[in-house]
């Protein structure tokens, strides 16, 4: 009995003192400024319209004689890449050796509506890696794109044969989109009237591309503000929850061109794994893709699901190239705890050997 | 010990009540992409987003219609005016390539900044 009695006590005692966490928390979370994002030393070493290229400071005595590029979706901010410290994949890169450049995008303007898939993979990677080349005197480069980032990662390396891309690594990449799921359903080319989008508005806002992601997870939202609640006197647990929602909200709009193109080339004709992509007149044959990949997918990543990601290890004609498949999202392949144990590691593993 | 009886005894309810959250979330996806995944959906979607967008056109030209008649420069005067600059900004970046690339091939090596790149895998260093 005296036992029962010292367990309820404490039960009750515990739940106090998560209730009076939870209101200063609480508290803090409606009222605090937008949660510190992106902290790792930095230098923005190329800036041209949408394109930033960031050059992460070394955080080690030698590094990999081989930059790494890190190519974001055009979808989001970058800083996925770097959403807290010691949940930072490109601190823990930078500690690992590696000498860490980001390609990160800003929303496009008005006037970048014109934008094409040529421009993403023919000018801005190039630019960038004319400019690691520049500032680190190396010759050639490995590249990770994540999701559409790895599309055109895997445009820009399948037209530019000759180098001087190293390595590819393919974070939850695309690559049937027949096999998108709902968003292929919705841009039924029957009802969906891209042209008239485009045309109309120039840029595709960024509320529009939102839409399209939370409606294929519609509990997603609610149940991650009850999951809050219920973890709001857990300090770490709210910060981190606060940092992702706004990585989610920040959702980037779209420059009209890219999005007709990516709609009707990729999405409806499939050019990417028929092989018959050509960009600024260069055959984007993911056939001509020789060097070194890696392509990490997640199980239940309902944006770029699996069946999407497999033909890359078929269509490219690497002899060195590995798929690993790993428990998680879209999103918790690339950041968060399970990130930080599960690809991380592996990341590294692989291209550490790569690198030199 | 009662701490650990604490645990033992509470732990469960936080962790049940997380799962039925999951659970619900889960349920409730998948009823509602069975919904989502209709053609008639993508079709009431597809009215309902370019209603959305017509509405958002209309306020922009009207939006644009004032500003004309208030002598400012409207959007598309900007946009203008934007890639314009666009243009020399592209046309920078070329010679500034260049020049660079000049620069590199006149002085080999120069360029290198931060620790020396001679880092070696795990594996090669025999350690770890």
């Amino acid at each position: 009995m005296a036992e029962y009695d010292a367990s309820l006590a404490a039960q009750v005692n515990r739940l106090v003192e998560r209730t009076i966490a939870r209101s200063v928390n609480g508290l803090e979370y409606i009222r605090g400024p937008a949660i510190p994002v992106g902290l790792t030393p930095k230098d923005v070493v190329l800036e041209r319209g949408t394109l930033r290229l960031y050059h992460y400071r070394p955080q080690s005595d030698e590094v990999y004689r081989v930059p790494l590029l890190l190519v974001m979706a055009t979808t989001n901010k970058a800083y996925i890449f770097d959403i807290a410290p010691g949940q930072s994949l490109v601190e823990y890169l930078c500690r690992r050796g590696f000498d860490v450049f980001v390609l990160d995008w800003e929303a496009p303007r008005p006037h970048e509506r014109n934008l094409d898939l040529g421009d993403y993979t023919q000018d801005f990677i190039p630019s960038c890696i004319r400019t690691i080349s520049r500032i680190t005197g190396e010759p050639d480069v490995s590249i990770v794109g994540y999701c559409m980032g790895g599309v055109l990662s895997c445009i820009y390396a399948a037209t530019h044969p000759n180098g001087p891309l190293k390595n590819l690594v393919c974070l939850t990449t695309p690559i049937d989109w027949h096999e998108m799921g709902l968003v292929r359903t919705w841009q039924d080319p029957r009802y969906y009237d891209v042209d008239r989008l485009v045309d109309t508005l120039g840029i595709i806002p960024a509320d529009f591309v939102m839409q399209s992601f939370e409606m294929q997870r519609p509990a997603q939202r609610t149940a991650s503000q009850i999951r809050l609640w219920e973890q709001m006197w857990n300090e770490d647990f709210v910060k981190s929850a606060r940092a992702f929602e706004r990585w989610g909200n920040e959702t980037l709009p779209l420059a009209g061109e890219y999005a007709r193109q990516t709609t009707k080339e990729l999405l409806w004709e499939n050019k990417l794994v028929n092989g018959t992509l050509v960009v600024d007149g260069k055959s984007a044959d993911l056939a001509n893709i020789t060097v070194p990949v890696l392509s990490f997918c997640a199980e239940h990543d309902h944006l770029a699901p699996y069946p999407s990601v497999r033909p890359l290890m078929e269509k490219i004609s690497s002899t060195d190239k590995k798929e690993i498949k790993l428990k998680g999202g879209h999103v918790s392949l690339i950041a968060g705890p399970n990130a930080v144990r599960r690809m991380w590691p592996q990341l590294d593993a692989w291209l550490a050997e790569r690198s030199v | 010990m009662a701490d650990k009886s604490n645990e033992k005894t509470t732990k469960p309810l936080d962790e049940q009540f997380r799962e039925m959250v999951t659970q619900w979330e889960r349920n409730f996806d998948a009823f509602a992409n069975q919904m989502m995944g209709t053609e008639s959906f993508t079709r009431s979607m597809n009215q309902a987003q370019d209603a959305q967008m017509t509405m958002r056109k209309l306020f922009q030209d009207y939006m644009a219609r004032n500003l004309e008649t208030a002598n400012m420069p409207t959007r598309e005067d900007i946009v203008h005016l934007a890639e314009a600059v666009q243009a020399v900004d592209r046309r920078l970046s070329r010679i500034e390539d260049a020049l660079m690339g000049m620069q590199s091939n006149s002085s080999p090596g120069s360029a290198r900044q931060g620790p020396p790149r001679t880092k070696q895998p795990p594996s090669r260093q025999g350690d770890q």
